[in-house]
């Protein structure tokens, strides 16, 4: 197994630097002068020599290949550059709004996964019973409700109309004069709304999935082997069912990494939820180079964490990847 | 304030109606009915809570450029002079100054006995010391450079007294310093790099408030500054909330989270009504310094834009007062030329063209523009009058206003297509001369001067981007620079309105008007052509009586 990590990391290494190439590129082979933009937001012509000293300030007067050298040589450092909005340093800023969105995206998981897991499995368990049809025709009509409006709805209600939940951001006003209880209590409410729309669209294709994957394994003859020996159901179905019905799931986990730390910019925005999201979101408006190219990389870098943990948690579930990786 | 934001920045209406700080409608400095100077002293106490759709830029006010941060330097720091509600420039660090006769010396004689909030006194040295990181390309001080451009030295005689010598004489010298908030020397001076440092985040200032937290994405707090040299304001904390959401702020207000919102057209139009809405919050309106316009590229590469002729037809052709009754739901002022109805150079005698495609069509006859094939688009020459307007894709109201545009122009026989591209490439081609028309936007400033939009001289590297060359508009904006009297600068640009309507180098659309709402506790409030905070002393003298008070000292003492 040991030689199979290894090789899986090794192959990790050009994905890497293709990933560092194509967010370089994206973002300098894209028309335009980001220097030359400011002065678009600034109040009167800002004069040549000012963007010519900015352009060497943030080197964009190198040639190309130059700059990307400075840009990985920065990155070895795990320097991200610096925000061409405003000078501070790109890591620092993402990492400001890095808990909020992981706290968010955290909850979102736990609702999602934490709902549809048990109704797959037991609208996998009766194919075209109640729950199955039930659960099929209500994820299937949430899931096409748009979030923004989604989120709007669930604003007027439950936060102008009922007044049971906070309106937006992360906690109230006054929390930070009262007990530690109490605020744990306050962030919770705030996170209810947001995590429930970020959640509601997961609902539909992850207990469908895992309905599948019932079905699938249901019909394998292991199963008919496992209710011959006389297993009560219960057990056939939990210990020999589920655990590879479950198997593809781990893809799944792999993928919501990146979610964790990317953010939901359409949530985040309409909850005023200070993460990660939000920062990519202004950072388009303000033409922020340095950051997009930060948040765009470790989006990317996430995402192949994310597939390489997936596909290591499978060597270690599943011992057929194990062997047949063995020469 | 000198030239307009020339920098052709294309904005959401929301961007643009929802930056807080702006201007008005009513005339000038006009107590509110009901608010303000009525029975009752004022007495201090309680918080405003404002709404920000995003973060400022910084709070290093040397570098900060947008609406927030320039509001928060306002109130954290002092400048020299600022403007007033009537848009008079006033003292405020500064107790007097004076020019030299041949004004190209300008002396400031600073107040003695104002102080940084950790206790040093503010100099003469505080304001060379600003003025100099300004004036440094590496600070990013990028339209504030600008404006500093025509200093020539800036010296201190004494701990007191600011003379800065200039090139050459510049009628709105003063105005540079009321965008200028003083940085403590002391400070940033044990600083490596002048950006990224403490300051940038955690200011130490000499104004009205000083700052007490920042948390990024979601509040910036302030407190009244009991030291202050003025008297501390009477409000105890100013708040803003950052709440990106039209949506969610409007709501936030409803809840009586914020006290203040600008509101989307939609907003004033749907949900600010209602006896309850009446009753908690007062309605404001006044007009942004911002213009929204399509300008005509004169440089001769079309056969259409150089006759003077075509240009009035293209202004008479275009139902502007239609759009903005219909799409804008009537908030917005039509626009005459890029002078506000607000501003102290407005000639009152130079009207907004009307609608009038018949005269449109008179003057595209005249011009030698006639449909000789009959195939419903004008011809001359063999060439057909067909053009593409340019627009950058930002929202869907330039979308509205270019497709009914495009149906105006259709009916006076004239084809326009439309080319929607993406802002880079927008900017671009505005600045390469690459485009026969564009409709775009600008930020406005409150002095007349359009130097930068008009001046042949800006044609080849500044914001002149319709290649507009006349020796008289020339004439006109460089007088208008050297007179120091305003009477006189009255009439020059006076003149310049007449010019800029007769010309119509731009086809002028609108000035959108902010409609605010406020809640109806707060007294002493005032309103400018620069808006309800981005003047002296604004919100510093805004108070609530005590039996109105939502954070009295007593409940919120101990926090």
């Amino acid at each position: 197994m040991p030689s199979y990590f290894a090789r899986r990391l090794l192959v990790a290494v050009p994905t890497l630097i293709g990933i560092t190439l194509l967010t370089f590129a994206i973002f300098h082979l894209a028309p335009g002068d980001p220097i030359g933009e400011m002065e678009a937001g600034s109040r009167r012509s800002v004069s040549p020599e000012v963007l010519q000293r900015m352009r060497e300030i943030y080197h964009l007067d190198e040639p190309l290949w130059k700059q990307y050298c400075l840009w990985l040589s920065g990155l070895a450092r795990l320097d991200l550059g610096v925000s061409l909005y405003d000078g501070e340093p790109v890591a620092r800023k993402i990492a400001v709004r890095l808990p909020a969105t992981f706290i968010l995206a955290l909850a979102a998981i736990v609702l999602a996964w934490g709902l549809a897991v048990p109704i797959g499995i037991g609208a996998g368990m009766r194919p075209r019973g109640q729950l199955d049809r039930g659960s099929g025709l209500l994820f299937y009509f949430i899931y096409s409700i748009p979030t923004f409006w989604a989120a709007l709805l669930l604003q007027m209600f439950f936060s102008v109309h009922l007044r049971w939940l906070p309106l937006h951001g992360i906690e109230s006003d006054a929390a930070s004069s009262w007990g530690l209880l109490a605020r744990l209590a306050d962030r919770a409410s705030h996170l209810v709304l947001p995590a429930i729309c970020l959640a509601y669209g997961q609902l539909a294709f992850l207990s469908r999935f895992v309905r599948s994957g019932l079905i699938e394994v249901r019909g394998q003859d292991y199963i008919r082997t496992a209710r011959a020996k006389g297993l009560p159901e219960r057990t056939v179905i939990a210990r020999h069912a589920l655990a590879n019905a479950l198997l593809p799931l781990i893809t799944l986990l792999g993928f919501t990494l990146p979610v964790l730390a990317s953010g939901a910019v359409i949530v985040e925005k309409i909850f005023s939820w200070p993460g990660v999201g939000r920062l990519l979101f202004d950072s388009i408006q303000r033409r922020d180079l340095t950051t997009l190219m930060g948040l765009t990389l470790i989006g990317a870098l996430l995402t192949q964490a994310g597939t390489l943990l997936a596909d290591l948690l499978y060597a270690v579930a599943d011992p057929r990847i194990r062997y047949s990786s063995k020469p | 304030m000198t030239a307009p934001r020339w920098g052709v920045r294309l904005v959401l209406l929301l961007a643009a109606v929802l930056g807080t700080g702006c201007s008005r409608t009513e005339p000038a400095s006009k107590a509110l009915p009901g608010t303000g100077q009525e029975a009752g002293a004022p007495v201090t106490g309680d918080w405003l809570r404002i709404a920000y759709q995003a973060d400022p830029q910084s709070l290093n006010f040397v570098r900060a450029q947008d609406n927030l941060g320039k509001l928060l330097a306002q109130y954290i720091s002092d400048t020299l002079v600022q403007y007033d509600a009537r848009l008079q420039i006033v003292g405020r660090l500064a107790e007097s100054w004076s020019f030299s006769p041949d004004h190209r010396v300008l002396t400031f004689h600073m107040r003695r006995g104002a102080r940084w909030q950790d206790g040093e006194p503010v100099t003469s040295a505080d304001a060379a010391y600003t003025a100099e990181r300004i004036r440094d390309p590496r600070s990013q001080a990028l339209s504030r450079y600008s404006v500093f451009e025509p200093v020539e030295r800036i010296e201190t005689p004494d701990e007191w007294t600011l003379r800065v010598t200039y090139r050459e004489p510049f009628a709105t010298e003063l105005d540079a310093w009321t965008d200028a908030p003083l940085i403590p020397r002391h400070l940033y001076e044990k600083e490596r790099d002048f950006l990224d440092n403490p300051q940038s985040r955690a200011p130490i200032g000499c104004g009205p408030f000083r700052f007490v937290s920042w948390k990024e994405a979601q509040e910036i707090v302030l407190e009244a500054n009991e030291t202050y040299w003025a008297g501390r304001p009477y409000l105890d904390r100013f708040i803003i909330k950052i709440i990106p959401q039209d949506s969610t702020r409007m709501q936030a207000l409803q809840l009586g989270e914020i006290d203040y919102l600008s509101m989307t057209p939609q907003q004033v139009v749907a949900e600010a009504k209602g006896p309850e809405f009446e009753k908690r919050f007062r309605r404001l309106t006044y007009t942004l310094p911002f213009l929204f316009y399509i300008g005509w590229n004169m440089d001769g590469s079309n056969p259409f834009f150089t006759d003077r002729r075509v240009r009035q037809a293209m202004t008479y052709a275009l139902d502007r007062p239609g759009y903005l009754r219909t799409v804008w739901h009537g908030l917005a002022v039509p626009a005459a030329t890029h002078i506000t109805p607000d501003s102290w150079a407005y000639a009152t005698e130079v009207k907004p063209y009307r609608f009038d495609p018949d005269k449109a069509r008179r003057l595209l006859d005249e011009a030698g523009w006639r449909d000789s094939d009959g195939d419903g688009v004008r011809d001359k020459d063999g060439r057909p009058f067909a053009f593409t307007l340019l627009y950058a894709a930002t929202g869907n109201m330039n979308d509205d206003m270019a497709a009914s545009f495009q149906e105006n122009l259709r009916q006076v026989g004239v084809k326009m297509e439309l080319a929607k591209v993406e802002f880079k490439t927008f900017m671009q081609r505005l600045q390469g001369h690459r485009f026969e028309a564009s409709m775009s936007s600008l930020n406005l400033d409150p002095d007349p001067d359009p130097y930068d939009l008009f001046h042949s001289g800006q044609i080849r590297s500044g914001s002149n981007r319709v290649s507009y060359s006349n020796p008289e508009m020339d004439r006109l904006c460089e007088e208008g620079r050297r007179e120091f009297d305003r009477e006189a600068r009255r009439r020059i640009y006076a003149r310049i309105q007449q010019l800029l309507s007769e010309e119509q180098p731009f086809t002028f659309i609108s000035h959108p008007t902010v409609n605010v709402a406020l809640d109806r506790r707060f007294r002493g409030v005032e309103i400018s052509p620069l808006g309800l905070y981005l003047f002296w002393p604004g919100m510093a003298r805004w108070w609530v009586p005590e039996a109105e008070q939502r954070f009295p000292r007593s409940r919120v003492e101990g926090r």
